[in-house]
């Protein structure tokens, strides 16, 4: 467990640092509140530069424009539970693409990025008159928020104008645009914010893991319109903020749910897309809740986002999500505070389990089940591990990786699982591998039990499932193993109820039958000793027992 | 007023998840207005025809174990709220946003505990402007021991939004690309 002390500090350094940042702002602002004339930089020393000419009307001497860019960030009160407008913190945009406009013409003098203290510069001949394009973008790696409810349009932040000379200061600062009670001006500062949390957690990765990810370009959709409501994307209706399996959507709906401001669900969010770009992720998505039986896919995809944001973001460990009228309302969940009440119905299954043991297995060795720490290096290894293997992307492929790449650990590791258990049917035995052989807790649902089944071609056995208003939990969905031969295999299903049948190579879809019905047939070419795993999937909504006959033949 | 479909109501049913884009699992088979505890506990198969998950949908932000069904009508929500799970200290409330005004029905409802499958029924009277406005609705309370909430929005009058000034100016930059250019202050 965390002291009270590093709680204490970790609600204070933010008031601290938020109080001398309000300074700085208020220092850098003219009358009108702007920051953009000739104010006392901060600029770093190491900041970007570029070089460029044009614009007409100018002298051909050089001339030289550097500043600072940053935004306004809004903290999460955990005790008030909201987002508290009065300790916002000015943070450095770091990372972001920046041009330099021809005031008088409007062309595009010349570009650079913006350093990771925010800085930047430019030198240049010609134009009388200068302004800044900020955009809401980043090279390295390549990050872009875009307005999905106006064109896919990029953000862009301009600045006031101003004066060419041979060594101009110009900083920006992008606003909340909150005036006390209600955002009335434009919120510049939103985009910026989704920008740096994405950037801030590429950057972890970059920096720490050699050799360093490559990431593709990611694209973030965020808009004022973007609120809690299924429905058109284009007109913000994105259900909440997601990822699509392709970009990320985030809300933005004053006085409904804003999350630009909740860190920890941009991180999130982009862990989805993490997990599935550089490791892989075979979740099956959905609904869930932090309490819920879920399917051990869905389980660790959660679980482990969920743990990533409070990595990403260390020392934060708090996840915070704020909400209602003048976001004044909220909730919050410290990531380090672990629990294994049964009540929590902790275990494989878990994405609460998988949150608090992926935190553990990274941060250092802070409790008396906790002795290991492997850093964020370690997690990383062990989601690449994990990619390669036949099984599901679960807690036991996670695990049984990561004790492949730490061997002197795996004592420790076990100690971390052991933790959660908390009752014959609640909690992770030992991992032993990445099938979770031997694992005896079944989460109320004997069905679920051996996590795996055995699947021989020539025979045929019943799967139990149980009903339940969502198709992605535990008791709705079991698991097949079954072992090439080389030849074709035909999979059946006779069932009451709706079922699917999918069957996964490595995690990658060979072949799925989703009719509606409890008749299903699949048939695939196999490879001779590879291992493919059927997943039979159960919709049935009401809370009884049914079955599944499966057969596989040839 | 004028009734917010074609048809003069329309159910809207929100998806539990919120991220879930597209193709849902079936609906719990209840009838319109009653609880899923009242519905048949015999094993059910879906209506031919209705769309389902697929192998994988959308992720989504943790939630709390919720699904609000909205019958709107002019002036008029009844909301259904559904828990999927065991909770305590239940908070419900409904507010209304982009200058919808509720007449009845804003005072929060309060529940010291739900059970799983457990149904609270909302009714709400409301006066909405004739641009795009927003009737939300939040549940929060603490589900196995973790604090949850739940938001979720349902237009009127969708795609009448007032024109406002906070978005930005839509240009196009050098490279063809169009930019959403806010001014710094």
């Amino acid at each position: 467990m965390i002291s009270a002390r590093s709680l204490v500090l970790r609600r204070t350094l933010p008031f601290l640092l938020s109080t001398l940042a309000l300074g700085l702002v208020a220092g850098c602002d003219d009358e009108n509140g702007s920051s953009s004339t000739n104010s006392s930089s901060s600029s770093s020393s190491s900041s970007s530069s570029s070089s460029g000419s044009g614009g007409a009307g100018g002298q051909d001497v050089g001339f030289r424009l550097s500043g600072s860019l940053s935004y306004e960030y809004v903290p999460f009160d955990v005790d008030l539970e909201k987002l508290d407008y009065g300790k916002i913190e000015k943070r450095p945009i770091r990372g972001a693409s920046v041009r330099l406009i021809d005031a008088d013409t409007d062309a595009e003098i010349a570009k650079t990025s913006s350093d990771d203290e925010g800085a930047y510069s430019f030198e240049y001949m010609g134009a009388a008159k200068v302004k800044l394009w900020v955009y809401a973008e980043t090279e390295v790696p390549s990050l872009t928020v875009e307005d999905n409810t106006s064109g896919d349009a990029v953000y862009v932040m301009e600045s006031d104008t101003a004066d060419s000379a041979a060594d101009a200061k110009l900083d920006v600062l992008a606003a909340t645009g909150w005036d006390g009670t209600a955002y009335t001006k434009t919120r510049a500062a939103a985009p910026f914010a989704v920008l740096d949390t994405a950037y801030i957690s590429a950057r972890r990765f970059l920096d720490e893991v050699s050799p360093p990810p490559a990431f593709p370009p990611l694209k973030f959709n965020w808009s004022i319109n973007n609120r809690p409501e299924e429905g058109d994307k284009a007109l913000g209706q994105i259900g909440t903020s997601h990822f699509d399996g392709e970009e990320l959507y985030i809300l933005g709906k004053e006085d409904v749910d804003t999350d630009e401001f909740d860190s920890h669900i941009t991180v999130h969010e982009w862990g989805h897309w993490f997990n599935k770009t550089l490791g892989r992720a075979d979740t099956i998505g959905g609904t869930h809740s932090s309490s819920d039986i879920e399917d051990p896919r869905v389980a660790f995809s959660e679980g482990f986002c969920t743990a990533l944001s409070a990595i990403v973001l260390d020392p934060d460990t708090t996840y915070t999500d704020s909400s209602g009228p003048q976001q004044a309302s909220g909730f919050s969940n410290d990531v380090e505070m672990n629990n294994n009440n049964v009540e929590k119905n902790p275990g494989w299954f878990s994405e609460t389990t998988v949150e608090g043991v992926v935190y553990d297995l990274y941060d250092g060795p802070n409790e008396p089940f906790d002795q290991v720490s492997v850093g964020i290096s370690g997690i990383y290894a062990a989601l690449r591990t994990q990619k390669d293997k036949p099984s599901f992307t679960t807690i036991f492929s996670y695990v049984a990786s990561l004790k492949e790449n730490n061997p002197q650990a795996a004592a420790d590791i076990d100690a971390v699982t052991s933790f959660y258990n908390a009752s014959a049917d609640f909690g992770v035995d030992p991992i032993e591998d990445e099938w979770g052989t031997n694992e005896t807790h079944s989460g109320g649902f004997p069905g679920s039990l051996p996590v795996y089944k055995e699947g021989v071609v020539g025979n045929s056995y019943t799967v139990d499932l149980t009903g339940d208003d969502e198709s992605n939990r535990l008791s709705q969905n079991v698991y097949v193993r079954i072992e090439g031969d080389g030849m074709a295999i035909t999979v059946t299903s006779t069932s009451p109820s709706d079922v699917d049948l999918s069957v996964f190579k490595a995690g990658v879809l060979v072949t799925t039958d989703g009719n509606v019905s409890g008749e299903e047939s699949v048939t695939f070419d196999s490879e001779a000793g590879t291992i493919y795993v059927l997943s039979v999937r159960g919709f049935n909504t009401m809370p009884v027992s049914y079955g599944a006959e499966i057969t596989i033949s040839h | 007023m004028k009734y917010i479909s074609i048809v003069g109501m329309v159910v809207l049913l929100a998806a539990a998840a919120c991220g879930t884009d597209g193709a849902r699992p079936p609906a719990p088979p209840v009838s319109a207005g009653g609880s899923s505890e009242a519905a048949s506990s015999e094993p059910q198969a879906a209506a031919p025809g209705t769309e389902k998950a697929g192998p994988s949908e959308p992720t989504a932000k943790p939630s709390a174990p919720v699904n609000v069904t909205a019958t709107l009508a002019t002036g008029a929500a009844d909301l259904d709220v559904v828990f999927g799970a065991d909770g305590s200290n239940i908070t419900i409330e409904v507010w209304g946003v982009d200058g919808l005004k509720l007449k009845e029905g804003a005072s929060p409802v309060s529940k010291p505990s739900v059970r799983n499958g457990q149904s609270v029924k909302v009714s709400v009277l409301y006066d909405a402007p004739a641009t795009e406005s927003n009737l939300a609705i939040r549940v929060r309370g603490t589900f196995q021991g973790r604090e949850q909430a739940k938001v979720q929005s349902f237009t009127i009058n969708v795609g009448n939004q007032p024109k406002g000034a906070l978005t930005g100016e839509s240009k196009v930059d050098k490279d063809g690309r169009p930019v959403k250019v806010m001014k710094s202050q």
